[in-house]
């Protein structure tokens, strides 16, 4: 406990004046910084408030708030387990002081205890942040007593503790058989890459089936006529127990039962999850800072690796080397744009198994891939390239690699300041490798959507082109957030990435070209035809990540020496 | 070669100056050894000479380049081997050597030869294919001064270029830089090592409270006296010891 306490308050220490530092010397930007962000998660918090409160105050019409409680505290649970495992993997295994912590007379489970209470609150805060309006929402619409009060705050702190157990073991166990491995970065990034897309898979499916599959028994034990754990049990209980302790609308003694069952489930993968973590952490942190021996491998000189490039070209390449290399980059950075085009090939499975027997018998009989097709036939094609251009929009905006590219370079940027190298040409080779992630998520996209809806392949080609060009522009502008005020001073990779507000604020700004393009090609296509959308889509995403390339110049040679 | 005209910096939570007005001029030909004690100014004035931190008064001029009107045409000039270590890990070094050589325009041959030149002197050719993440702190010494010496610039600026080098890399950076001044290119670096600056140096700077407080040769320094280049620097920095 000693050991813990002291790790963990200089960790915080160290993370509390990081996280305020500032290079300024007047405090003007800072407070502009400051109230920019409050305001854009204000505004966030704020529209996510109103659909829940629209959403129970409707299931509350027919008294099955709770309901409402269990689907906020399911798509949380689920977001954790997808999103924390590049946080675990780089807080426990790529922070600067891990030498340095390593040998110091310290025991290794509380080293491991103080990095995961850090992943932990981050993944709190996350949580609070979906569930937190949600609850208070049900208490306005359901009402509540001190006792549901009590039991959520034991739910609420306790919402990150199961996935992040799970994902957490997982990455463990992933660090310390890779130890055995020679390309050990290369095998966590590829397996923690398919780890993300199996458990992001597999709780998204899980997720969509517990929906219809609870929602009858658990709508009928909301309403008083049976057991909770009947119906949501069978699927994934914890969420339900947490519902059912908050709502308690099977009585005292069922919310205290199912409040008691979930607070020992929490405790029992946090138990678990400290045994495996004081057992191997210590382990693979010495076995992963190992260094090469002599006789490695002799570089190649004479490869065509070896040979001139341009500027831009080799920042581009070092670009692409490091975010591949780095399993927290390649997780955080481009795992997204293989998983969001994915999740569409489940869409046709999930609404077949949940319209069930309401299914009519001409569409039973068609094959699941072929569910939409026949769907949507007939429905005109400037419709379906509105609709594919917003997601393949979307698919853009929520990629990372742009937003934090400069983070990502820490304080090792400086070295890069003192080479004959404009700011704008690194930014340049950046933007390549951010613009063709974005460009290869879109592409995906296009290719599964093509396969849902085969005849409108070409509506998908044009939408798959504009989206491609407007890529180029949501980089740019994502990378002139990070250029003009980077995070370079951070102790793991996570906190260049995960923890960093410009992904968010990447994202804010590229909600503008998205409204631009998806707003005029969609505008064109359904009141001109097909030609004019696609025209206009291109020409603004053309115009638009002209000026966000041009932007992105100017702002890295000015703000960034 | 290398001019600074009364350049001063100041760091945004300090009133004090980190450099106050200091004057220097390199010139071609010789090995410049700027040496002080810990937080005299020697970091600072070297990134704000490398273009990291930009002055808040004064000029640098690098080769004739002024380094404010045209810092990319400047920095063609030199090469800068940083006292931290902390380069781009997830690359392999040759992959590093590549890259820095590819931002100064190294062709392919020219490269190639050096490369295989440096890695083979400084015995990191066998590792040269690793990733950067598994070399000793000595090894990543050794790659970053080949990849700064790679591109061949007229000016070498080295910031405790001897640090975590064994004896053999150290003598034979010290042959390196003396072969370099000898063809009358110049070296500038900071160390805390009296005897190398002594017995490598052409001129000695030594900075105090960000002033430099003497200049010269060796003996210029000494002012006539016997005394070894320790106790003058003991002497001339005597209050920060007190």
């Amino acid at each position: 406990m000693r050991d813990f306490r002291i790790v963990f308050s200089v960790l915080l220490r160290q993370r509390l004046r990081t996280m305020f530092q500032t290079k300024a010397k007047s405090g003007g930007g800072r407070i502009a910084v400051t109230v920019l962000m409050i305001f854009a998660f204000a505004v966030l918090e704020a529209m996510w408030s109103a659909a829940c409160f629209g959403v129970l105050q409707g299931l509350a019409a027919s008294g099955r708030a709770a309901l409402g409680l269990f689907g906020v505290f399911l798509a949380s649970m689920v977001m954790t387990l997808f999103f924390s495992i590049a946080s675990v993997i780089g807080t426990l295994f790529s922070a600067n002081d891990a030498e340095l912590l390593a040998a110091l007379p310290l025991r290794g489970g509380a080293v491991f205890f103080a990095r995961f209470m850090f992943v932990y609150f981050g993944e709190l805060a996350i949580s609070l942040f979906i569930a937190l309006p949600a609850f208070v929402c049900y208490m306005i619409v359901a009402g509540g007593g001190a006792l549901s009060a009590l039991a959520s705050v034991i739910v609420l702190l306790l919402l990150p503790a199961l996935p992040l157990a799970v994902a957490t073991v997982l990455a463990l166990l992933l660090m310390r058989s890779a130890v055995f491995m020679r390309h050990r970065e290369t095998f966590m990034t590829v397996m923690g890459v398919l780890l993300g897309i199996t458990l992001s898979l597999g709780g998204n499916l899980i997720g969509q089936m517990m929906g219809r599959m609870g929602l009858d028994e658990i709508t009928s034990v909301m309403s008083g006529a049976g057991d909770v754990l009947a119906g949501a049990s069978r699927t994934f209980p914890p969420a339900a127990w947490a519902a059912e302790a908050i709502a308690a609308d099977g009585g005292a003694a069922s919310a205290l039962l199912h409040g008691l069952l979930y607070l020992a489930l929490c405790a029992a993968a946090l138990a678990l999850t400290g045994i495996v973590g004081s057992r191997t952490y210590a382990r693979s942190v010495s076995a992963s800072r190992e260094t090469a021996k002599r006789g490695g491998r002799k570089a190649r000189l004479s490869a065509k690796s070896m040979t001139a490039k341009n500027p831009v070209l080799a920042c581009m390449r070092r670009e692409r080397r490091g975010l591949l290399r780095s399993p927290t980059y390649a997780m955080n950075c481009l795992l997204g744009a293989v998983i969001f085009p994915l999740m569409f090939l489940l869409v046709p499975f999930i609404t077949k198994m949940s319209a069930g027997e309401e299914l009519p018998p001409e569409l039973a009989e068609v094959g699941t891939l072929r569910l939409f097709a026949v769907l949507l036939d007939g429905v005109p094609a400037q419709y379906v390239f509105a609709v594919a251009l917003g997601i393949m929009l979307f698919a853009t905006f929520a990629n990372i690699a742009a937003s934090t590219a400069i983070s990502r370079e820490g304080e090792g940027l400086e070295r890069l300041k003192a080479m004959p190298l404009r700011m704008s040409t690194l930014c340049y080779g950046k933007l390549i490798v951010s613009a063709a992630a974005n460009a290869a998520t879109v592409l995906l996209t296009a290719a599964v959507l093509t396969v849902l809806l085969p005849a409108y392949w070409w509506a998908m080609l044009a939408a798959a082109f504009a989206a491609s060009v407007a890529g180029i522009g949501t980089a740019a502008l994502g990378m002139l957030v990070d250029a003009v005020r980077p995070k370079l001073v951070w102790q793991n990779e996570a906190e260049a990435v995960k923890q960093n507000a410009n992904g968010f604020f990447g994202m804010l700004l590229n909600l503008l070209i998205g409204l631009l393009v998806g707003g005029a090609g969609a505008l064109a296509a359904v009141f001109w035809g097909m030609l004019p959308g696609v025209l206009a889509a291109a020409l603004t995403a053309a115009a638009g990540s002209a000026a966000g390339v041009w932007g992105l110049g100017r702002a890295a040679d000015k703000a960034m020496i | 070669m290398l001019r600074l005209e009364g350049i001063t910096k100041t760091y945004a939570k300090s009133a004090v100056p980190a450099v106050k007005s200091l004057d220097l001029h390199v010139r071609r030909g010789e090995i410049f050894g700027f040496i002080g004690p810990n937080g005299a100014g020697k970091t600072t004035t070297i990134k704000m000479l490398c273009g990291i931190l930009r002055p808040d008064d004064g000029r640098i001029e690098i080769g004739g380049v002024d380094m404010a009107k045209d810092p990319i045409a400047a920095k063609r000039n030199f090469c800068y081997v940083p006292d931290v270590h902390d380069t781009y890990d997830r690359l392999t070094g040759q992959e590093y050597l590549d890259f820095v050589a590819d931002v100064y325009g190294v062709p392919t041959k020219e490269r190639r030869e050096r490369a295989a030149k440096y890695l083979e002197m400084f015995e990191i050719a066998d590792a040269a294919g690793e990733r950067i993440n598994t070399y000793s702190h000595g090894m990543k010494q050794k790659l970053l001064i080949a990849a700064a010496l790679l591109p061949a610039p007229p000016l070498w600026v080295l910031d405790e270029p001897m640090t975590g080098l064994d004896p053999k890399s150290s003598a034979l950076l010290k042959d390196e830089m003396r072969a370099h001044t000898a063809a009358g290119n110049t070296v500038f670096f900071s160390t805390h090592v009296l005897e190398v600056a002594e017995k490598l140096c052409d001129r000695i700077g030594i900075i105090r409270n960000g002033s430099l407080v003497a200049v010269g040769t060796l003996e210029e320094l000494r002012g006539g006296k016997d005394e070894s280049l320790e106790s003058l620097f003991l002497e001339l920095t005597e209050d920060d010891y007190a």
